[in-house]
């Protein structure tokens, strides 16, 4: 299985495509702590008109943990697609390629090869996030400093002390992971059924820019949709910025999180079990 | 001829693809060390059958055995002992010639080193570009390579789907070479499959040929090939009159029907005395061509796709 | 001309009996706190609010004559009302430009004190109005509520201890009015957990922050560079 896995990650970090992700993600990040490096204050100040009425907040407000929790805000919603672009491939490329069918006649079992793909699939996942950890925290914090956190919630202003915010910061990203180890078995479960990579990328990413308008439109009829959509349960990586956290909130939106990964990867391998391979 | 081991029973395999049945019925054994074709037209259901075998189709019915054991409970073992190219060899093309062939030796559950891996590379003439990517290849080079993936983890059985597909007449005749030379000088078994009858002639020496999913002739090629079944294509200039000669001669039972010329069915070894007779009755001899029937069976289902009802074996 | 003749007004309606004890009062604590040069004192800073949540933290308070005063925290950021919490005692008492008007008196925490408000005579100046609860025999104040131009009202109260002597609080409590919390729209940081319905609007719209000095350093000197500007 370990032996499988790794020739899956030798491929994966082998492809070109895998990199686009890695790309991606440092442009933003670079992009969005240029723009806050340069004119953070004025966002500051937008973000902060009505707090600005009644308090004067002094220091480094636009500290490295704030640049990290902006830059995950907007940048978050859009990994999904640089999951899918690889976890899409994983089954459907191989099908276009044709090296499906020597894979699959080899002495290897069909769960075999789709377990070593999907922890495949989740290594590059985890690696995505630490990479883009490493920049949006890391480097943001060599660039901006640390300081106290705002995080600007719909009715309040929450200020978490600096001591009190990295391993929220943990407990985000790691969360983060489980979100986007979702959307991978996602692509993943949509890729099984397909011969070419750009259906389950496609398709994928249709799915979860379909429940997250049905997640943040306010209308009483999708609301009550809400509490059963995966995508909505992803967004709750922003749990650790409660104080106190809300733990039972936060572990059952894992729960459904990890519920869904099992289901998607138990009907892949009932599909792929019973696959005729014929590409 | 001496009784071989058994290497692939098939028994009564049939497989259907939503109403469609791709394959219908086949029974056949490959015996062990000497080359299997496997003739049909495309879409007779050939490939289904090698999907069946390497596991990748799932059977409607029927049971596949290889080296005595069943497919469905054996697979690992089997498959270790098994290597195959189906259709256009497709690899990783982002990946070099050597990492494809490293993977492929791993997938196939052997530890390979490096000097293996490079001997194997310049046994089929791909030392030199070990190390560049498969997109760069061509069409021959791709085929070669994918030919090492299939011999790499040293297997008893070799299957070949068409390996001559897309190649130039030199890529052709490697390959017929390297098929040969396996099974001579390696004691290996191929299954091939394809087309041509011509191709499988040449390096058979038995073969099953299947139409619409079901088998129509099968057995030794020398025997299928029998001399005695020859067709030959007579042309003159007075068709109708030597005919007329023909029907009052002792070649009268060997009269063909035919639409264009005339057509007679023969021992290969009276060819000659035929044409020595007609020569002799003043007959104009425009052209005498001679066939076997069963290459003309095959020629029919490949342009007309109509059954010569003269044949059934 | 206006303020002298409000003045006036004012001083009819408390009674001249009363004007120059007023002002002796409001001289005799100012008196106390002028014994304090400047201070440097350490304590711990809350704030509650509607809309704000932020950790209690450990603060430093620093005071020069004549009314120069900064709360700055050790590290991080420092979240200050508006205005407020800025204006210390003696800057309320500070200049001569003021007018002491008695409203009588009245018990707080138990003890009896006299309500003194004091009007700015100077148009430019931000307090508009300041009401003074003055423990007499103490010589301290206890409560004052401030109306100012730009900042709003608010409210301190003190508690008094081991600093009596030299006017200084242990506990000061300030209130103030909050403005509405609205946030642009898209900004929110926050996770939806799919039950919130309707936004409730904050009932109290006062916010407190509390300053608990757990020790002064009095006249030993402050460099002015921690006030800034």
């Amino acid at each position: 299985m370990w032996q499988l896995t790794s020739i899956e990650l030798f491929k994966i970090f082998k492809k070109p495509r895998t990199y686009i992700s890695f790309v991606a993600i440092a442009s933003i990040i670079l992009l969005v702590q240029l723009a806050l490096y340069v004119d953070g204050e004025t966002y500051l100040s937008f973000v902060m008109q009505s707090v600005n009425e009644t308090f004067s907040i002094e220091g480094k407000r636009l500290n490295g943990y704030f640049v990290c929790y902006t830059i995950l805000q907007t940048l978050l919603v859009h990994v999904p697609l640089l999951i899918a672009l690889v976890a899409g491939d994983m089954l459907a490329g191989e099908a276009n390629m044709g090296t499906l069918r020597l894979l699959a006649s080899k002495p290897i079992s069909r769960s075999g090869l789709v377990l070593s793909k999907f922890a495949a699939t989740t290594v590059y996942t985890i690696a995505l996030l630490v990479f883009m950890a490493a920049l949006s925290l890391g480097l943001s914090i060599l660039l901006f400093g640390t300081s106290d956190l705002m995080v600007f919630k719909s009715d309040m202003l929450l200020i978490l002390s600096q001591k009190d915010v990295l391993w929220r910061y943990f407990g985000a990203f790691g969360f983060a992971m489980l979100a986007m180890t979702t959307v991978a078995s996602l692509a993943f479960l949509l890729s099984v059924f397909a011969e070419n990579s750009i259906g389950p990328i496609i398709s994928t990413m249709s799915i979860i820019i379909l429940f997250t308008i049905l997640t943040t439109m306010d209308i009483p009829l999708f609301n009550s949709l809400k509490p059963f959509l995966f995508t909505n349960h992803m967004l709750n990586w922003k749990g650790f910025f409660e104080d106190p956290v809300d733990y039972r909130e936060v572990l059952k939106s894992a729960g459904i999180l990890v519920a869904h990964i099992v289901l998607f990867l138990s009907v892949v391998i009932f599909v792929f079990r019973k696959k005729d391979i014929l590409s | 001829m001496h009784m071989r081991e058994t290497l692939i029973s098939v028994n009564n395999l049939v497989k259907d693809f939503k109403g469609l049945r791709a394959v219908n019925g086949l029974s056949f054994t490959v015996p062990q060390g000497e080359v299997y074709g496997f003739l049909g037209q495309n879409g007779a259901g050939k490939s289904t059958t090698i999907r069946m075998l390497l596991t990748l189709v799932q059977p409607t019915s029927g049971s596949i055995q290889l080296f005595g054991q069943n497919l469905t409970t054996e697979r690992h073992t089997i498959l270790r002992q098994v290597g195959a190219v189906i259709e256009r060899p497709d690899l990783y093309k982002y990946l070099t010639a050597y990492d494809n062939l490293r993977i492929m030796a791993r997938l196939s559950g052997v530890k390979v080193g490096q000097k293996e891996l490079m001997r194997e590379l310049e046994r089929v003439g791909l030392g030199q570009r070990a190390h560049s990517r498969v997109k760069t290849f061509s069409q021959g080079m791709k085929q070669r390579l994918g030919i090492a993936c299939a011999l790499i983890h040293n297997p008893q059985l070799i299957i070949l789907d068409e390996p001559t597909n897309g190649l130039d007449p030199q890529g052709i005749a490697d390959i017929r070479n390297l098929i040969l030379h396996l099974v001579k000088n390696e004691g290996k078994s191929v299954f091939v499959s394809s087309h041509l009858l011509s191709e499988i002639q040449l390096i058979a020496d038995s073969m099953l040929i299947i139409d619409k999913g079901r088998e129509v002739a099968q057995g030794r090629v020398s025997e299928l090939l029998n001399p005695s079944e020859t067709i030959v294509q007579l042309h003159t200039t007075d068709d109708a009159a030597t005919t007329q000669w023909l029907q009052a001669s002792q070649w009268q039972q060997h009269l063909a029907p035919a639409a264009d010329g005339i057509q007679l069915r023969l021992h290969s070894n009276r060819i000659p005395l035929l044409n020595r007779d007609l020569v002799g009755a003043g007959v104009d001899v425009l052209s005498l061509q001679s066939r076997h029937s069963l290459e003309d069976y095959f020629l029919s289902l490949t342009t007309s796709n109509q059954h010569v009802a003269a044949y059934q074996h | 001309m206006k303020t002298i003749f409000l003045s006036a007004l004012l001083l009819l309606q408390t009674g001249l009996l009363w004007a120059q004890n007023e002002a002796a009062l409001i001289k005799a604590v100012k008196a106390k706190l002028d014994k304090v040069a400047n201070y440097q004192a350490s304590g711990n800073m809350s704030i509650d609010a509607a809309f704000i949540k932020a950790p209690a933290s450990a603060i430093t308070a620093y005071y020069k004559k004549p009314n120069r005063f900064a709360i700055k925290k050790q590290d991080g950021l420092n979240i200050l009302p508006k205005g407020g919490v800025s204006i210390n005692l003696s800057s309320l008492l500070g200049g001569e430009n003021v007018t002491a008007v008695s409203a009588g008196t009245t018990v707080l925490n138990g003890a009896p004190v006299r309500i003194i408000k004091l009007l700015p005579l100077d148009d430019k100046s931000d307090v508009v109005l300041s009401t003074l609860y003055i423990n007499e025999k103490a010589q301290l104040v206890q409560k004052a509520q401030v109306t100012t131009r730009d900042n709003g009202s608010y409210e301190m109260d003190m508690k008094y201890g081991k600093y009596a002597a030299w006017g200084l609080p242990d506990k000061v409590v300030f209130t103030f009015n909050t403005k509405e919390y609205k946030l642009p729209k898209g900004i929110a940081m926050e996770y939806d957990k799919g039950n919130s319905g309707k936004p409730q609007k904050p009932v109290d719209r006062k916010g407190t922050v509390t300053i608990n000095y757990t020790g002064y350093s009095i006249n030993k000197g402050v460099d002015d560079k921690v006030f800034g500007k």
